[in-house]
């Protein structure tokens, strides 16, 4: 099985702070894998520096066996924690970006999932409440054929029905040979979707895993074992 | 490319068009009440009385363009935009032009309408008045003030790059495009003025290439957002 992100010996510090402290990891492809951790943790910071926004200051960070640079985005699509879209923008506006600046995003995709997930096109981002931009969002990206989504906290916000929709229509369609690193602190909210868990505390990776192995060897709840191991560590 | 600069136009113009509206207002009020354009920025030229469309030397004109290139970056500035822009598989050089080239194209058109504002406003007061950088040297003018807009960003660019200037970038960004500035000012006194073998139009194009290589090394391996 092809290896879609590896991470070795990440070390980065803010100032005085410790962020990451040695992360190593590698996510294989086919895969949706929870990356889990309290506040503070190091999860949004290891997402930002695989899409490049920090760098790292020791350690290596592959994607599809290559470093990462400009080129490696073409393969990967990111859903960051905030809204990233410019402020003016209408969602046809945020379609037609999209459509203009990656070339693997499918607009046919993205008419079906508008409608799948009752999005109007019309509307204006910035009149969205938490859910509804989460949604947009969660469109925007899996309208593009990329082979690593990287999901900053995404389904917080949105309802149960919805939620519910997007596990069980896009989640559950991924390719084998993409794979989905969602970072999250409400396990109990994606635990069914999950393939693999990293948990992650103070800028290290304290458990790595599959999560049929927690289900079924150790009898646990991701959330269960989540909870015993952040107990103990 | 031409994608990337129509997007990132858009939203500069749909993002700052009030605050451009102001630095045009402001330019003209300022060159009128406190310059004194009735009587600094003109001279006479064969007996005429020539306005002439300043570029870099003022101080106010620099502040322009100042804020009008950071404006132009400030999706790095303020970081919640800046995934977007971080996700496009896009060469470093050709993000690095897009900003430049918005912020060189706005400040030109900002200064260049402000001072035919102004010029009109004397043509008014003084009939017999005529354009003179505005005719006869517009490329002086441009690279002038794509100069001033490249430092500026190249500035912002060295100030992320080292974790010295990266907690305090806007100051480390005013004190670099200081530094940088006075070493042009150097090389123009040193090979324009006192010895005139290049033409001020070919040094200016040869320092700003020379600060956009350094910028592309710099955004592609030591610049961060935050």
């Amino acid at each position: 099985m092809s290896v879609i992100l590896s991470v070795k010996s990440g070390i980065k510090k803010f100032g005085r702070k410790q962020v990451l402290d040695g992360v190593n990891f590698e996510l294989p492809a086919g895969r949706i894998v929870g990356l889990l951790g309290p506040n503070g943790a190091g999860k949004t910071t290891i997402l930002n520096t695989v899409m490049g926004l920090y760098r790292l200051d020791s350690g290596e960070i592959q994607i599809c066996g290559e470093a990462i640079g400009y080129k490696s985005k073409r393969l990967m699509s990111y859903l960051p924690d905030t809204n990233h879209l410019f402020t003016w923008m209408r969602v046809s506006d945020a379609l037609h970006y999209y459509t203009d600046m990656f070339p693997d995003f499918d607009r046919d995709r993205a008419t079906e999932l508008c409608s799948l997930l009752e999005i109007d096109e019309r509307s204006r981002t910035q009149s969205l409440s938490k859910g509804e931009l989460e949604r947009v969002l969660i469109m925007l990206i899996f309208s593009r054929k990329a082979r690593l989504y990287l999901l900053d906290e995404p389904l917080g916000g949105i309802d149960p029905l919805s939620r519910n929709k997007i596990v069980k229509t896009i989640f559950s369609q991924l390719d084998t040979e993409s794979t989905i690193l969602i970072s999250t602190h409400l396990v109990k909210d994606i635990e069914t979707l999950l393939d693999d868990v990293l948990f992650l505390n103070n800028g290290k990776v304290i458990y790595s895993g599959s999560a049929d192995h927690i289900r079924e060897d150790r009898g646990q709840s991701i959330e269960d074992c989540y909870m015993e191991v952040f107990k103990n560590a | 490319m031409l994608k990337l600069l129509k997007w990132n136009f858009i939203d500069y113009i749909r993002k700052y068009y009030l605050i451009l509206l102001g630095i045009f207002a402001a330019n003209i009020v300022f060159s009128l009440f406190f310059i004194g354009s009735f009587s600094i920025d003109f001279s006479f030229e064969y007996g005429i009385p020539v306005y002439r469309f300043y570029t870099g030397e003022r101080l106010w004109v620099q502040l322009c363009i100042i804020t009008i290139s950071l404006l132009s970056i400030s999706s790095w500035i303020e970081r919640r935009t800046a995934p977007l822009e971080a996700s496009v598989s896009m060469p470093p050089w050709k993000i690095l032009l897009s900003k430049i080239l918005i912020a060189d194209i706005t400040s030109t058109a900002v200064i260049s309408l402000s001072g035919l504002a102004v010029y009109g406003i004397n043509l008014i007061a003084n009939p017999s008045v005529q354009p003179y950088y505005w005719i006869s040297r517009p490329a002086d003018d441009f690279s002038v003030i794509l100069l001033y807009s490249t430092t500026a960003i190249l500035a912002f660019i060295f100030a992320k790059s080292f974790k010295l200037t990266r907690k305090y970038p806007l100051p480390a960004t005013g004190i670099i495009y200081i530094v940088v500035t006075r070493i042009y000012g150097m090389i123009y006194w040193t090979h324009v003025r006192s010895f005139p073998i290049f033409p001020e139009t070919g040094i200016i194009i040869l320092f700003v290439a020379a600060l956009f290589i350094l910028g592309i090394m710099l955004y592609k391996y030591r610049f961060q957002i935050r």
